[in-house]
C-alpha cells in the first residue's frame, strides 16, 4: 500500500478497498490477511459498518425469501421416468 | 499413508493380480502403486468402477500400452447401473434446481421446462460426468447454459445492459449518501416485505440476477459460480458487486416509495 502525502487520501482509500470488497468479505471469499485489513477499517470506520451490517441484512434478506421452493409432484414424476426409461 | 490404507493398496494389488493374468506381478505393482501416488482416498468396500478405471487410466499413460485394455479387461458400467446411479446421485437435487429455475425463468411452467431439459441433458451426458467431482456445480452449470441459450432467446423482456457502469461510479454511489440515511436504510429493510425483494431481484438482468441467486442463496463459492457460469472469478466479483449494488437502489427505490423507515431521519 502507498503511502499518501496526506491522510485524508489515505482514509478514502481505506473506505474503497473495504467497500469493494464488502461482498468477498460477507461471503467468505478473501484470504485471510485482506480479511483482517477490513475487519480492522470497520473498526475505525462506522461509515463503512453501517455499510457492511445493510448488505449483510440484505442477503439475510435474499436467503429468507428464496428459500423454500418444492417441486411439483408431476415434474418429479416425469424426471424419475426418465431415467427408468432410459434405464 | 495409514495402516488402512497400506491394506486397502494391498488388496488392490491382489485384485488386480487377479485381473492382469497375463502381465508380470512387477507392472501390476508398478501399477498400483502409482495410483496410489495420487490422491486417492482410499474407503473399505468394494473395489468401484471409478478405481478400476482410474487405475486402468493409469497403466495405460505409464506403461503407454495399447494392449492393455486385453490385460485388463474391466466390466463397464451398464447403463441401467448408470441410471441407478443418476437417480441416486442426482434426483436429490431437483428441489434445489426447481427452486433456482423458478427463480431464474419467474414463472412455473418455464421453470419446469428448464428443469426438465437439465435434467434430460444431465442424464444424456451423465457418462461423462467425472465421479467424486462437484455434481451440484455440474447441474447448475448445464441448467444455467440451458437457461441462457435456449429458454433466454425467447424471452420478450429487453435486455438491460448495465456491465458497463463503471468502478467508481459504484464507489461513488456507495459513499455518496448522507451518513444520517445509514441507519434509516437498514430500519427500511428490516420493514421491506419478501415481495419486494423478489420482486427487486426480479427486475435485474439474466446474468446479474443469477449471480446473485449463485451466491446468496444457493451459497456456491466464487470459485464454483465461476465455473457454473464459465467465466474467470473477477468477472464473478465485479457482476456481483454490480448486481447487489442495483439491487439494493431497487429496494432503496422501494422503501422511499411507501415512505418506510423514514422515521427516524425526519
Amino acid at each position: 500500500m502507498s503511502v499518501s502525502e496526506y491522510p485524508f487520501d489515505a482514509d478514502v482509500d481505506q473506505c474503497a478497498h473495504a467497500l469493494q470488497n464488502a461482498h468477498a468479505f460477507l461471503h467468505g471469499e478473501l484470504s485471510s490477511e485482506a480479511a483482517d485489513i477490513v475487519r480492522q477499517h470497520l473498526m475505525a470506520c462506522e461509515r463503512c459498518l453501517d455499510e457492511f451490517q445493510v448488505e449483510e441484512l440484505i442477503n439475510a434478506l435474499l436467503k429468507r425469501c428464496c428459500s423454500d421452493t418444492q417441486t411439483p409432484d408431476a415434474l418429479r414424476a416425469r424426471l424419475s421416468a426418465l431415467s427408468v426409461q432410459a434405464g | 499413508m495409514s495402516v488402512f490404507c497400506w491394506l486397502k493398496l494391498v488388496m488392490d494389488m491382489m485384485w488386480c493380480q487377479r485381473a492382469a493374468r497375463h502381465t508380470s506381478r512387477h507392472v501390476v505393482r508398478r501399477v498400483v502403486f502409482a495410483y496410489y501416488r495420487g490422491d486417492y482416498a482410499p474407503t473399505f468396500g468394494s473395489r468401484s468402477h471409478v478405481v478400476r478405471r482410474a487405475a486402468f487410466n493409469t497403466a495405460q499413460h505409464l506403461l503407454g500400452c495399447k494392449l492393455m485394455s486385453e490385460i485388463f479387461t474391466f466390466p463397464a458400467e451398464s447403463d441401467a447401473e448408470r441410471a441407478q446411479r443418476f437417480t441416486h446421485d442426482a434426483m436429490g437435487y431437483l428441489d434445489q434446481l426447481y427452486g433456482a429455475a423458478l427463480r431464474m425463468t419467474r414463472n412455473p411452467v418455464d421453470a419446469e421446462d428448464v428443469v426438465q431439459d437439465t435434467y434430460a441433458k444431465a442424464f444424456a451426458a451423465f457418462a461423462q460426468f467425472q465421479p467424486g467431482t462437484n455434481l451440484k456445480a455440474w447441474l447448475y452449470r448445464i441448467l444455467t447454459n440451458t437457461f441462457i441459450n435456449t429458454y433466454r432467446k425467447t424471452q420478450r423482456r429487453p435486455q438491460t445492459d448495465s456491465e458497463d457502469v463503471k468502478d467508481w461510479q459504484l464507489a461513488q454511489a456507495a459513499s455518496h449518501d448522507a451518513v444520517g440515511l445509514r441507519s434509516a436504510e437498514a430500519e427500511a429493510l428490516r420493514e421491506t416485505p419478501d415481495t419486494a425483494v423478489t420482486e427487486a431481484l426480479e427486475s435485474l438482468s439474466p446474468e446479474f440476477r443469477e449471480v446473485v441467486l449463485l451466491s446468496d442463496v444457493e451459497g456456491f463459492s466464487y470459485k464454483e459460480i465461476a465455473e457454473i457460469m464459465a467465466t474467470p472469478i473477477g468477472t464473478v466479483m465485479s457482476r456481483l458487486n454490480r448486481a447487489r449494488a442495483q439491487l439494493r437502489d431497487k429496494l432503496r427505490e422501494y422503501a422511499a416509495a411507501q415512505g418506510i423507515g423514514l422515521r427516524e431521519s425526519e
